[in-house]
C-alpha cells in the first residue's frame, strides 16, 4: 500500500506542477483530495491491511494529503495573482489624458493688493472703513480745507453730477466722514481703500483708479510716525530694501505735506 | 513756470550747474519737468561765406566756402539768402541740433559738404517766436560778428531754462524775484535789489485822471501815466528772456509789461491813454454785457466777471485780458499803467469760463500788494530806459490792503514735535534767516515776521513746513506710532462673498462705473432717475450706473470681440440711484455667464439653472437657506428674457434678479445675476446650529405626476410639503419628462421623497397614508399620478 | 500732517491732537507686483488676463 500511496503522491505532484489554469487545478483537487478522490479511496481500502499497519498507513496518507494540499494552495495563490494582474491590465488607462476639473475662478489683481494692504494695516490695529463714491462737495473738498474757488481744486478735475454731488476724486473724502462720525472725538486709526475718479484718461492714467488713504489722529503723532508707518507699508509691498525719501509738496488738507519717493531693489526710483 | 537762469541771476549769485539747481529746488518741494539750455545745440560756430557758387546738379543748392577762423569749410546750402560776405551760424560735423539731429560730413548730390548753415528754426526756437525771415532762410548774423566765436553767446541766447511744475500754494514762485528768494534760501544767498529808479515830471496824474472802484472784488488799484513812448523792438535781452519764459515778444512797451510781470509776479495792463476818457471804473459786469478782448474775440460777460470800464462801457476783463479798443498799438504815445489785485476766486471763475492767461494764473493764486507798487515803479524804470518815456508825477491810488508782514508765533518744541526731529534752536532760526523772515525769540517762543511775498504762510504749521523744507527731513528716523494694541476690523462678509464666487469658478472683474446714458437707462429701475455727469469726457461714459449689468455686458462684449466666448465673471461694486433730490449708492453683486463653464473635455453650455445654482450657493452660504425663493413677476424688465428670468426674494422682499438677457439685444445666451447686497445683508440669518441626526432609518419613495406645462415644479413641491407634514424630510425633483406617452402640453415630474422622524421607524401604513394624501391633494390641483 | 483747519472743521481740537494722513495709488502697486505694464489691462477685463490670477499669491 505504501507503494500505492507513493505513486499517488508522485502523480499528484507532477500533475499539479504542470497544471495550466485554475479550473484544472480544481479538478485535480477533487481528484486527489475529494470525497471520491484517490487518497480517500486508499483510506477506504485500509480494511484489507493488518491492524498494526493501519496507523502507519493512516499517518502516511495524512502526510501526503498535507503535502498535496500545500502545493495546491500555493498554486491557487499563484493563479489568483495572475488573474488579478490580467484584470488590472485590462483596466489600464492613459494617465496623460486631461483631467475632469472644475474651472477655478480668479481674484482681480487689484482686489489682491487691497486685501494685502487691508491685512497689513488690520494687523497694526487699523480699522478698514468705507465711504461713498458719489460724494458731496462738502466732504470731498470743503471739509478738507479746499473751499470753492481754491486753486488746488485744479489738481483734481472732477466729475460733478450736480453742483453739490461729485464722484470722489480722492479717498481723503473719507477722512472727514470718520472724524465727523466719531462723536466722542477719540483717537482714530483707519485706512480706506477704494475707487476714485478724475477727468484724466491716457496711457498712464485711468479716469477710474484705486487709492488707499490712511489716517491716524492722536496726541503726539509726528512725521516720524508717518515715515515709520509708510516704511512698514512700502517694504511689505515692494521689498525689504525699500527706502523712502520725503519731498516737500503741497496738499491743502495737510501741513506740512510731502510726496514720498520710493527706491527699491527691484524698481529703481519710483514715486508712489 | 519756465525759469530763465540768466534772468534770475540778475537777482541772485549762484554758481551751480543746471541739473543741481533743478534737483535742489525739487528737494525743497519745487518739482521740475525739464532743465535744458535755451538753445539745445552743440558745435556751433560763427562763419563767413567767402565763396558761393551754384551746385552743378541743382537749381537751388549753393556750394559755399565758409571761413570759421581755424579753417575754411566747403558746405552745401539750400537757403535762398546765402551769399558772399554773410556771417552765418555753422553747425560743424559732430554737431547735434534739437530733435537729436546729428550733423555729419558727407556728400550732397555728389559734392562734399562739411557741416550745415543754420536757420533760427533749426536751433529749436518755438515756431510761435519765429519772425517771417526766420522761416525763409538761414539766420543772418550782424556784420560785427567775429568769425570763430560762439553764435549762441553772440545772440545772447546762452541761457538755460528750468520748467517747474509748481504746487498750487506757491504763487510767489510765478516771479523771478520769488524764485530768487527761494534759491537764496536754499543756497544761503542774499537777493539783490531791483532797480526802481526813474525821473518824474512835475505834473500830477490825479489832476486829470481818476479811478473808481465799485466792487469789493478789487483790493488795490494803482494807475500811473507815462508819455511820449517810442514804440520799437525791445532790446535783445528782453526779447530773449521773454522767449525763454514762453512769452512772445511784440514791441518794447508790451514786452516791458510782460517782463515786469515775470520779474515781480504782478500782472500789469497798459492802456493807450488817448483812448480813455480820463477815468477807469472797476465794477462787476452786467449779465450779457459784451467785450472784444485783445485777441479780437467777442466775449459774453456775466455778473460774476470783474471788468474795467472807461465810465461808459467795459474795456477790459479784469485780471484776465485787456480789451481791443484800448490796446497799445504802433501809434501809441501815452500810456496808463494799471497795477491791481483782484479777488482770486472771481478771476479763477472768469478764467475757467472765458480764458486762462499768464495774468489770470497769477491773480488766481493771490498776490503781494507790495509788488503792486513795485511793478508800477519797475515799469517806469524800464519804460524810461527802453521806450524813451516821460513819467508823469503822482499815482492814482485805491488801496484797502495790508502791506505789513504776517506775524506768527511758534515754539521750538512744536516744530520738533511735529517733524519728529531734534533740530537745534540755532538751526531753526537759521532757516528763517535764509528765507528772509525776521524774528524775535522770547523764551521758547519765536515771533516770526513773514514778508507779504509769502502769502501762502499764515499759520504755525506753515512755518514747520518751511523748516522741514529748508533744513531737510531726510534724517528723520521712522518709527511706529505708540498706540494701544488692538485688532483692526474690516468688512469680512464682502471678502467671503468674493472668495465664494471665485470658488464657484467665476473670474472677478473690475469694471468702470461710468456707462453710456442709454445703457444706464435700460437697467435703471422705474422708480429711479439716471445720473448723468455734468461734464463727461466721452459719450460712452457719461452716466453713473444704477445696475452693474451694463458694465458687465461691456466686458462680455470686449471679450467676444476678441473671440473669448466663455465668460463667467462677477464683481462686487457700487450702483447709484437718484430719487427726486436724493442721491445714494448701493453695494451690489453682479455676475454674468455665457459660453462653456467647465474646462476639460466635457463642455457644457451655461444655462439658467447654472446661474440659479450660483445664486443659491451664495444665499445658502450666507445662511439664507429656506428664506428665499425665485419669483416670477408679471412684468419682467424689458432687457431680460421674459420666460427665463426670476426675481430673488428673501424674507418676501425682492433683493435681486437672475435670468437671461433678452435675445433681441444679445445674440448669445447670456445669463446675469444681480443682488443688492445692502438690502440682502440687512436681513437676518439664523445662527449655525447642530441638529440631531435620527437614529432610525428613513424611507425613500418615488412619485411621478403628470401636470400641465405651465404648472411650476415649486407649486407641486409646495403641495407635497403641505400634504406630507412634518414627516417629510426632503423632496427632490429627479426627472422631467415630455414626449411619448405624455399628452401634448403636459409634462411628467418625478420626485424622490424621504420620510422619517427622530423617535421611531415609520411603518408602511403610515407612509402609504401620507402618499395617498399627497396624491389626492395633487389630483385636486389637476395633477395625475403617472403609473 | 493733518492740517489744523481740517481737524478743527471736523470737530478735533488741533491744540490737543495731531495726526498724519497718507494716500497712495494702488493700481501702480498691483502693476508693480504682477509685472503689468499698461494700466488699461486692469480695467479691460480680458478673460485671458483674469484667468492668470487663479492661484494663491
Amino acid at each position: 500500500m505504501k507503494e500505492q500511496i507513493e505513486a499517488i503522491r508522485k502523480n499528484a505532484i507532477e500533475e499539479i506542477t504542470n497544471v495550466k489554469d485554475a479550473k484544472e487545478l480544481n479538478d485535480l483537487k477533487v481528484k486527489y483530495l475529494g470525497k471520491k478522490g484517490e487518497l480517500t479511496a486508499v483510506l477506504r481500502g485500509m480494511g484489507a491491511i493488518s491492524p498494526e499497519e493501519r496507523p502507519i498507513i493512516g499517518s502516511l496518507v495524512n502526510v501526503v494529503r498535507d503535502e498535496i494540499e500545500k502545493i495546491i494552495e500555493e498554486k491557487e495563490v499563484a493563479f489568483k495573482a495572475i488573474e488579478m494582474e490580467e484584470k488590472l491590465k485590462k483596466e489600464k488607462i492613459d494617465i496623460t489624458l486631461p483631467s475632469n476639473k472644475v474651472k477655478r475662478g480668479s481674484k482681480h489683481p487689484l482686489s489682491r493688493i487691497i486685501e494685502e494692504v487691508e491685512d497689513l494695516f488690520v494687523s497694526m490695529g487699523y480699522d478698514v472703513v468705507d465711504g461713498p463714491e458719489l460724494e458731496t462737495d462738502e466732504y470731498c473738498f470743503e471739509r478738507l480745507n479746499l473751499p470753492k474757488g481754491h486753486p488746488a481744486r485744479d489738481m483734481q478735475d472732477s466729475f460733478y453730477v450736480t453742483p453739490e454731488y461729485l464722484l470722489r476724486t480722492q479717498t481723503s473724502a473719507v477722512q472727514a466722514h470718520v472724524m465727523m462720525e466719531n462723536e466722542e472725538k477719540t483717537p482714530i486709526r483707519v485706512i480706506c481703500p477704494g475707487k476714485v475718479y478724475r477727468r484724466d484718461d491716457d496711457a498712464t492714467h485711468s479716469h477710474q483708479f484705486a487709492q488707499v488713504e490712511g489716517l491716524v489722529i492722536d496726541k503726539d503723532i509726528s512725521l516720524a510716525d508717518l515715515k515709520g508707518t509708510l516704511e512698514v507699508f512700502m517694504r511689505k509691498m515692494l521689498g525689504e530694501n525699500t527706502q523712502l525719501r520725503f519731498r516737500p509738496s503741497y496738499f491743502p488738507f495737510t501741513e506740512p505735506s510731502y510726496e514720498v519717493d520710493v527706491t527699491c531693489f527691484k524698481c529703481k526710483r519710483k514715486r508712489m | 513756470m519756465k525759469l530763465s537762469t540768466n534772468f534770475v541771476k540778475d537777482y541772485i549769485d549762484i554758481n551751480v550747474d543746471l541739473k543741481t539747481l533743478a534737483e535742489d529746488m525739487t528737494k525743497a518741494g519745487n518739482e521740475y519737468d525739464s532743465a535744458e539750455n535755451f538753445i539745445n545745440a552743440t558745435n556751433l560756430v560763427v562763419g563767413e561765406v567767402i565763396e558761393c557758387e551754384m551746385h552743378p546738379d541743382s537749381d537751388h543748392l549753393h556750394v559755399c566756402k565758409v571761413n570759421i577762423g581755424t579753417e575754411i569749410l566747403q558746405i552745401v546750402c539750400g537757403a535762398p539768402n546765402v551769399r558772399i560776405g554773410l556771417k552765418v551760424i555753422v553747425a560743424l560735423p559732430g554737431a547735434v541740433l534739437p530733435g537729436e539731429f546729428k550733423i555729419k560730413a558727407g556728400k550732397i548730390r555728389g559734392i562734399e559738404s562739411n557741416g550745415m548753415l543754420c536757420s533760427i528754426a533749426e536751433l529749436g526756437l518755438d515756431s510761435k517766436f519765429l519772425k517771417p525771415e526766420d522761416k525763409e532762410g538761414i539766420h543772418e548774423l550782424p556784420n560785427e560778428a567775429q568769425v570763430g566765436e560762439d553764435p549762441i553767446k553772440l545772440m545772447q541766447m546762452d541761457d538755460s531754462v528750468i520748467d517747474f511744475e509748481l504746487t498750487a500754494n506757491r504763487g510767489d514762485l510765478l516771479s523771478i524775484l520769488g524764485m530768487a528768494h527761494e534759491i537764496g534760501a536754499i543756497y544761503d544767498k542774499k537777493v539783490k535789489e531791483i532797480d526802481l529808479t526813474y525821473n518824474e515830471t512835475k505834473e500830477d496824474i490825479n489832476n486829470n485822471f481818476k479811478v473808481e472802484v465799485n466792487t469789493e472784488n478789487c483790493s488795490i488799484f494803482l494807475a500811473k501815466r507815462v508819455e511820449n513812448v517810442a514804440i520799437k523792438e525791445s532790446p535783445t535781452f528782453i526779447r530773449n528772456r521773454l522767449m525763454a519764459s514762453g512769452i512772445r515778444p511784440i514791441n518794447n512797451v508790451v514786452d516791458i509789461s510782460n517782463y515786469v510781470m515775470l520779474e515781480t509776479g504782478q500782472p500789469l495792463h497798459y492802456y493807450d491813454a488817448d483812448t480813455l476818457k480820463g477815468m477807469l471804473e472797476i465794477r462787476m459786469a452786467q449779465n450779457g454785457e459784451k467785450l472784444i478782448t485783445l485777441d479780437e474775440i467777442e466775449r459774453n460777460l456775466s455778473s460774476e466777471d470783474i471788468v474795467i470800464s472807461d465810465g461808459e462801457k467795459a474795456i477790459g476783463l479784469a485780471g484776465v485780458m485787456g480789451g481791443l479798443d484800448t490796446e497799445i498799438t504802433e501809434n501809441t504815445k501815452n500810456i496808463i499803467i494799471e497795477s491791481a489785485i483782484f479777488e482770486p476766486v472771481k478771476i479763477r471763475k472768469t478764467s475757467k469760463d472765458i480764458l486762462r492767461s499768464e495774468a489770470s494764473t497769477r491773480f488766481e493764486k493771490g498776490l503781494d500788494p507790495n509788488r503792486t507798487y513795485m511793478a508800477i515803479e519797475r515799469s517806469c524804470n524800464l519804460l524810461e530806459k527802453y521806450a524813451d518815456a516821460k513819467i508823469v508825477g503822482g499815482l492814482v491810488k485805491y488801496d484797502t490792503t495790508n502791506l505789513n508782514d504776517t506775524k506768527i508765533d511758534i515754539t521750538f518744541e512744536k516744530i520738533n514735535k511735529v517733524l519728529g526731529l531734534k533740530i537745534e534752536k540755532e538751526d531753526i532760526l537759521d532757516v528763517f534767516r535764509k528765507l528772509g523772515f525776521t524774528y524775535e525769540v522770547e523764551n521758547e517762543t519765536i515771533h516770526v515776521s513773514v514778508p507779504k511775498r509769502r502769502i501762502d504762510i499764515t499759520i504755525p504749521e506753515d512755518l514747520i513746513e518751511e523748516v522741514g523744507r529748508i533744513y531737510g527731513v531726510d534724517n528723520i528716523e521712522g518709527k511706529l506710532p505708540e498706540l494701544p494694541l488692538k485688532q483692526g476690523s474690516y468688512n469680512k462678509i464682502l471678502r467671503k462673498i468674493r472668495n465664494k464666487m471665485i470658488d464657484l469658478g467665476l473670474n472677478e472683474t473690475l469694471s468702470y462705473i461710468l456707462v453710456n446714458d442709454r445703457e444706464a437707462q435700460k437697467y435703471t429701475a422705474d422708480e429711479f432717475e439716471i445720473i448723468p455727469l455734468l461734464d463727461p469726457m466721452t459719450e460712452e461714459r457719461n452716466t453713473l450706473r444704477y445696475s452693474m449689468i451694463p458694465s458687465m455686458v461691456k466686458i462680455y462684449e470686449y471679450n467676444k470681440a476678441r473671440n473669448q466666448k466663455d465668460v463667467s465673471i462677477f464683481e462686487i461694486g457700487k450702483g447709484f440711484f437718484k430719487k427726486g433730490e436724493e442721491y445714494g449708492e448701493n453695494t451690489k453683486l453682479c455676475a454674468l455667464m455665457t459660453g462653456e463653464r467647465y474646462l476639460g473635455l466635457k463642455g457644457k453650455k451655461v444655462d439658467f439653472y447654472d446661474i440659479k445654482g450660483i445664486t443659491e450657493e451664495i444665499l445658502d452660504y450666507l445662511g439664507y437657506n429656506g428664506r428665499y425663493s425665485f419669483v416670477i413677476k408679471n412684468q419682467i424688465p424689458q432687457e431680460f428674457h421674459p420666460y427665463q428670468t426670476a426675481e430673488i426674494s428673501v424674507n418676501n422682499d425682492i433683493v435681486g434678479i437672475v435670468g437671461k438677457l433678452h435675445p433681441g439685444n444679445v445674440k448669445e445666451d447670456v445669463y446675469v445675476l444681480e443682488i443688492n447686497l445692502d438690502k440682502l445683508l440687512e436681513k437676518r440669518t439664523g445662527n449655525m446650529k447642530y441638529k440631531e441626526i435620527s437614529k432610525f432609518p428613513s424611507v425613500k419613495k418615488d412619485l411621478a405626476v403628470i401636470v400641465d406645462q405651465d404648472i411650476t415644479s415649486e407649486e407641486i413641491a409646495k403641495q407635497i410639503k403641505k400634504s406630507a407634514g412634518s414627516l417629510l424630510i426632503e423632496s427632490k425633483v429627479f426627472d422631467i419628462y415630455t414626449g411619448t406617452g405624455i399628452e401634448e402640453n403636459k409634462k411628467s415630474i418625478a420626485y424622490s421623497l424621504e420620510f422619517g422622524t427622530s423617535d421611531r421607524t415609520l411603518t408602511d401604513e403610515e407612509i402609504n397614508a401620507i402618499l395617498e394624501k399627497i396624491i389626492m391633494n395633487l389630483e385636486k390641483q389637476g395633477a395625475n399620478l403617472r403609473k | 500732517m493733518v492740517h489744523p483747519n481740517v481737524l478743527k472743521m471736523n470737530g478735533y481740537d488741533p491744540e490737543k491732537y495731531t495726526g498724519f494722513a497718507f494716500g497712495t495709488g494702488l493700481d501702480r502697486l498691483a502693476m508693480f507686483k504682477y509685472g503689468i505694464t499698461d494700466i488699461r489691462l486692469l480695467y479691460q477685463n480680458d478673460v485671458r488676463f483674469l484667468n492668470q490670477f487663479d492661484r494663491m499669491d
